[in-house]
């Protein structure tokens, strides 16, 4: 197989619209128990021991909100390069502050997908998920679909695409 | 080899972040202020305690500072409360919370049904004492703001409530009538 022919099947649009479905809904279910528990969440992001005490509720409060923003637009396919550009920043920084807490001997909390402390503790297992989920989302920021893909600029579909959906 | 694609440009880039950033950020403190779970702009830390000469220091999210006409005590003056027996204990939980664990001697006034009679053997002078089961449970509150229209104004909040308590370890009692 040519590397032409690998191309447009990794690139396929069709492969883009599964990882923007998976991201999608992992990054919105991931947003329930943050947005409702914003207290909880303050003092799971405090237990990392990284940020500056006062910066911390701002983030509690606005983080949650950025994933299920984020997670809608993957999902319906608006803004694809922000939305992508902006959770691949978010990944990078989630495995950064796990692998603190990991080398730390943190036995916190991760915060990833729940605010209670069962079965959300920070492991290595977090962190690789998140690496997996980086990986997607770069994937998203680079690959150069043009079909089914919105944004500011508008819907561009160039007939030469068409072709390959066949 | 790694490249943006062809339509992507770096305006692109910062003007979908920001618009999304500030989205997120209009729906984030939109919804703080709004839904009754929110929490303040800053946090506070505080000097719980100490233990073998450490402090402990955790984030807290003030709730006396929302409600500065009640008085809100933390586990261990309601502990002292409790020992020194000046004081009656108000469970605003649903009765089959109330069943499960609750600190002895407290009355059962669910919140969330509330009916008058239950005050009714109560001296509008009495000290009283109102928890619910987590700092994130409104329920004591908003009993206490109930329990004003009869009269009852020697009330303190015991906000950390149950979760508190038995984290504390302090003795807890389960069936609806026990000696204290």
């Amino acid at each position: 197989m040519n590397r032409t022919r690998l191309h447009h099947i990794v690139f396929h649009p069709l492969v883009g619209l599964v990882v923007r479905l998976i991201l999608g809904c992992i990054f919105i279910y991931a947003s329930f128990d943050k947005i409702q528990n914003p207290a909880s969440f303050a003092e799971i992001i405090y237990n990392y021991r990284i940020l500056p005490a006062w910066t911390i509720n701002v983030l509690a409060i606005t983080l949650p909100w950025l994933e299920i923003i984020i997670g809608c637009f993957l999902i319906l396919g608006i803004a694809r390069t922000g939305s992508s550009f902006l959770l691949s920043g978010i990944l990078v920084v989630f495995i950064i502050a796990l692998a603190l807490a990991i080398l730390r001997g943190l036995d916190i909390n991760c915060g990833c997908f729940s605010i209670s402390a069962s079965g959300d503790k920070v492991a290595i297992s977090r962190l690789l998920e998140d690496v997996v989920l980086l990986g997607l989302s770069l994937y998203l920021l680079l690959a150069p679909f043009s079909v089914w893909q919105w944004s500011f600029a508008g819907i561009k579909i160039p007939k030469s695409e068409l072709k390959y959906l066949k | 080899m790694l490249k943006f694609p062809d339509q992507t440009t770096l305006k692109m880039i910062i003007l979908e972040s920001a618009a999304i950033l500030i989205l997120a950020a209009i729906a984030g403190f939109g919804y703080n202020a709004l839904s009754g779970s929110g929490i303040p702009l800053v946090a506070k830390v505080v000097d719980i305690g100490s233990t073998g000469g450490v402090k402990i220091q955790v984030v807290t999210n003030n709730i006396a500072d929302d409600y500065p006409d009640l008085k809100i005590i933390d586990t261990a003056t309601a502990y002292a409360y409790f020992r020194s027996d000046t004081a009656i204990f108000i469970d605003a939980r649903e009765p089959d919370e109330y069943h499960l664990a609750h600190i002895p001697g407290a009355i059962n006034v669910p919140m969330e049904r509330y009916n008058p009679a239950a005050m009714n053997n109560i001296g509008k002078n009495q000290l009283l004492i109102i928890y619910c089961s987590d700092p994130d449970c409104h329920l004591a509150i908003d009993l206490a703001y109930e329990l004003r229209n009869p009269d009852y104004t020697r009330v303190l909040i015991f906000h950390e409530g149950m979760a508190g308590w038995l984290k504390a370890g302090y003795p807890v009692a389960e069936a609806a009538h026990e000696s204290h």
